[in-house]
């Protein structure tokens, strides 16, 4: 057996093509897995404001569209099936090429080595693999674009029986859904290659003194998630494996007797479209933690270090994700409260979805504990860490509505569950996104992002975040659907119809906004005052390295680290903290 | 540490003789439901065989199976939950 | 040979190393993706009455007891292989891996047999079959087919490893490694042959 921490350096790659295209640098592997999801969420967030156009100007004609969708606008008119084909994609994009794809396999690539001071990942080709798996998938993803029929309809939730039975169910329900299952079973298999990797690089490649109850936060969350993909894209793919089979092989899991599709009885018998969403929603569920707590890790660490005070209870936050990437299997049925489900399992998934709010709670009062006293720098990085704590309160606090069956019963399918995910999914993972951003560029980039712009950027995306999503609970209760293509030929909403236009008008201002991110991102690239090797003065090993780090990361000699990650205010004079590898043995 | 030749030939005989012992117990005709019980059973010691000694988890140190097993029988467990509901559509069925 | 290494860093805490490992973890995961098929196959024959039985004691039960210890032998003598490389005997090592090989390949003709049998003259299908109950041929199909796509990967991959054992470029670990996987995929068998044919043992 070769010692692994000892045996893999990386000679410095030669070429192009070797060093930045098929590299197996796992720092290189993140950057890439942080662009496409870069290209993602702009891609994503152009349908949303596609959509949200449609929505309250429901009537007028755009060349654009036309353009682009002659079948799906021909008159310049967005049809409701290609309202429902870009609400899928962006979902879908964002969903999995976003916030699955930058917290865990972008940043956790860079710096999950870095933090514990391994030389790369442990199977770094395999590594490579599950990033160009990524890319083959969302490549198929967005050929449905292009395909006979167009983008599918079902959402990213794909329920059957719509999604299993063919073209019959609607345009882009045949190609475009059979690439949108195949893309998702690539990612399904790019992902488990990807945990498969996390898991035995957290257990196996640590450095010498760096134990579990050592290691920064952020890397117990990358490590949980990494359990949780294990196992919960291991179920989906069953489900994708089984839907594909319906539409390509005839068969029924998914499909009851009697129906009658577009005119047509389906020669189907004996399946249930309940089977998919409970094989879905064991995967959907702990997918919201898969993207949320990266974010997480990630937040307690900032706070950390813009307060300069250690982590409030770090044993306690370490053991909070664990439990809630644990529960996060047990409260699927959430989805399905009126699906049909037995109501007994009801309020047993009711029970446990409750239960997630106390170590959310516990989480969330220890980043007040954190922050509490101490000398705050409100930099970016710290504003957006702020932020994620914000949203993800004002969205769990709605969680707690719609995890009780008799609310639920009303609130289900309304804008409130729009609200309420893209609050506490949506939008404080992509806050924890930007955190990670401003906090780590200087070490990917060896310059400074510029602050006033990153200030304006935080301001203007928090305060359209919460114009956006907050509305849209109102609208919810009010009794708007979601899903809707067109909500003013109804009576009962026409009054919403002021609601509507002010959210379109602050997500086109939020979406334009982000256009300064993207300038701030690259104009920093390249022309942004040169960074330090440590400019926050944080703790962690990443930090001991140069700006940017070498291609092998600490070389064969690791650092030997001797404290916890968070050693801030220490009591003697001028320097206030302690890195880990520093100081006695502790 | 690793399994002798003869641990591992008594292990093959075994699982062979439990693999007869299956194939007998489905002519007696016993209800389903104890069929079914006992057949996973002797399924679930017969795996604890292939994993002790052909893939020689006891041989390692006990952490290893630690790490690995608990988390996956608490989710296939998790997954027996639904069941009921196929109960359920039996009876709204027929 | 322990190493020392524990939960403080430094090495594996479990004293194996990164390749076994990493095929622990993807065996695990895999267990719960062929977990999530079997509970699919449990759902959809509870939620069906009358779910047929139609296997009787020969062919079928015979065929695919025969195959079960096919593949039970198979992994014994890659339980050998993986000993004899730790000891350092590489021709012994490669005979047994070949031996487990042709093993599983007769595995899959005898599965593959069975198949067109069942196909042909039992008008069993992906689709459709004889009692209507269309979900009894979509769930063989899939439950075996799914474990059959795993036995011929896994042939392929020993053959590759075999061949790298020859040639002298792989270690023991590697082997251990390929037969963490094989003996998984023998484990399971032990869960399909009776959940699919005992179960469906004509009465
Ligand atoms: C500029 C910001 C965004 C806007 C304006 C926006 C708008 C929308 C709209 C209008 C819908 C359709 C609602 C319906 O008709 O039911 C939707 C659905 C959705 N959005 Fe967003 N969105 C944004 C950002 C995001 C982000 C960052 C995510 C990442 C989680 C996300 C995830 C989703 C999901 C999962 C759906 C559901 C798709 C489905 O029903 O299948 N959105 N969004
Ligand atoms: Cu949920």
């Amino acid at each position: 057996m070769e010692n692994p921490t000892a045996a893999k350096v990386h000679a410095p790659p030669g070429g192009f093509l070797r060093r930045y295209v098929f590299s197996t640098d796992h720092k290189v592997i993140g950057i890439q897995y942080y662009l496409l999801a870069l290209f993602s969420v702009f891609l994503g967030m152009t349908l949303s404001a596609l959509m949200r156009y449609h929505l309250v100007y429901p009537g007028e004609k755009q060349h654009l569209f036309q353009l682009l969708w002659p079948n799906g606008a021909p008159d310049g008119i967005m049809t409701p099936e290609l309202y429902l084909s870009l609400m899928t994609m962006h979902g879908t994009i964002m969903v999995f090429f976003v916030l699955t794809t930058a917290p865990q396999s972008g940043f956790g690539n860079y710096f999950l080595p870095l933090q514990i001071g391994a030389p790369d990942m442990a199977f770094p080709v395999l590594n490579m693999l599950s990033f160009w798996t990524t890319l083959l998938s969302f490549l198929v993803l967005c050929s449905a674009f292009f395909a006979d029929g167009g983008a599918p309809l079902g959402g990213w939730t794909a329920y059957p029986p719509l999604s299993a039975t063919g073209a019959i169910a609607g345009p882009g329900m045949g190609t475009g859904m059979d690439l949108w299952i195949i893309s998702i079973a690539l990612f399904c298999v790019a992902s488990l290659m990807g945990a498969i990797n996390f898991l035995t690089t957290v257990l196996e490649m640590r450095a010498k003194g760096m134990s579990l109850m050592r290691m920064p936060l952020t890397c117990w969350g990358w490590f949980v998630t990494a359990v949780i993909s294990l196992f919960a894209f291991a179920v989906l793919l069953t489900a994708g494996i089984l839907l594909l089979l319906d539409r390509l092989g005839g068969t029924s899991f998914f499909l009851p007797a009697g129906l009658v599709i577009s005119d047509r009885v389906l020669d189907h018998s004996g399946g249930s479209p309940l089977l998919w969403q409970h094989l879905f929603w064991f995967f959907g569920h702990p997918e919201v933690y898969i993207a949320i707590l990266p974010g997480m890790g990630l937040v307690s660490t900032v706070l950390s270090v813009f307060s300069r005070k250690p982590v409030f209870g770090y044993k306690a936050m370490a053991y909070a994700m664990v439990a809630i990437g644990l529960l996060g299997f047990l409260v699927w049925g959430h989805h399905m409260f009126i699906s049909g489900m037995s109501p007994y399992s009801a309020i047993a998934f009711s029970v446990l979805t409750l239960a997630i709010g106390v170590p959310s709670a516990i989480k969330t009062f220890n980043w007040l504990g954190t922050i509490w006293g101490g000398q705050l720098r409100l930099t970016t990085a710290m504003l957006f860490a702020l932020g994620f704590v914000s949203v993800f309160v004002s969205g769990g606090l709605t969680g707690l509505f719609l995890g009780q069956p008799a609310l639920d019963l009303y609130f289900h399918d309304t804008y409130f569950v729009v609200g309420h995910f893209h609050m506490i999914m949506g939008v404080a993972s992509i806050f924890g996104i930007f955190a990670a951003t401003f906090y780590w560029f200087p070490k990917v980039t060896g310059r400074m992002m510029s602050e006033p712009l990153g200030k304006i950027h935080f301001y203007c995306t928090f305060l359209g975040a919460y114009a956006i999503f907050i509305p849209m609970h109102f609208a919810g209760i009010a009794g708007n659907p979601r899903r809707y293509a067109d909500f003013t030929q109804f009576d009962f909403l026409k009054d919403l119809a002021s609601v509507h236009k002010f959210i379109t008008h602050a997500a086109l201002f939020t979406a334009v906004i982000q256009l300064l991110f993207l300038w701030n991102l690259f104009w920093s690239w390249r022309r942004g005052a040169k960074a330090r090797e440590n400019p926050w003065n944080a703790t962690t090993l990443e930090w001991a390295l140069p700006s940017p780090p070498p291609a092998h990361n600490f070389g064969i000699n690791p650092p030997l680290v001797k404290r916890g990650p968070y050693d801030y205010s220490l009591p003697q004079g001028g320097k206030d903290f302690l890195m880990q590898h520093e100081g006695e043995e502790e | 540490m690793q399994p002798t030749v003869r641990q591992l030939a008594s292990v093959w005989a075994a699982l062979l003789g439990f693999t007869l012992v299956e194939v007998g117990l489905a002519y007696p005709h016993l209800s389903a439901a104890l069929f079914l019980i006992v057949l996973l059973a002797l399924s679930v010691g017969k795996s604890a065989m292939i994993i002790g000694f052909f893939m020689h988890l006891k041989f390692e140190r006990r952490a290893l199976s630690l790490a690995l097993f608990p988390l996956l029988i608490v989710f296939i467990l998790v997954l027996l939950a639904l069941l009921p509901d196929a109960e359920r559509l039996r009876e709204m069925r027929f | 040979m322990e190493r020392e290494a524990t939960w403080e860093g430094g090495g594996s805490p479990f004293a194996i190393g990164v390749k076994p490992l990493g095929m622990w973890l993807f065996v695990v995961s895999d267990a719960l993706t062929f977990s999530a098929l079997l509970v699919t196959y449990t759902y959809c024959r509870l939620s069906n009455p009358d779910w047929p039985t139609p296997f009787h004691f020969s062919p079928s039960i015979l065929f695919s007891t025969a195959m079960t210890f096919l593949l039970l032998s198979s992994s014994f003598t890659m339980a050998l292989a993986v000993r004899a490389m730790k000891n350092g005997r590489r021709r012994q090592t490669v005979r047994m891996m070949a031996a487990t090989i042709a093993m599983g390949l007769g595995f899959v003709a005898l599965h593959l047999n069975e198949w067109f049998h069942l196909m042909r003259v039992g008008n069993i299908t992906l689709t459709d079959n004889p009692w209507h109950q269309p979900l009894f041929g979509a769930t063989f199909f899939g439950l075996t087919g799914l474990h059959m796509v795993h036995v011929c990967a896994g042939s392929i991959y020993l053959a590759i490893v075999a061949a790298g054992v020859a040639r002298g470029k792989f270690g023991a670990e590697d082997v251990e490694t390929s037969g963490l996987y094989w003996h998984f995929v023998d484990l399971v068998w032990m869960f399909i042959f009776p959940m699919v044919y005992l179960m469906s043992v004509a009465r």
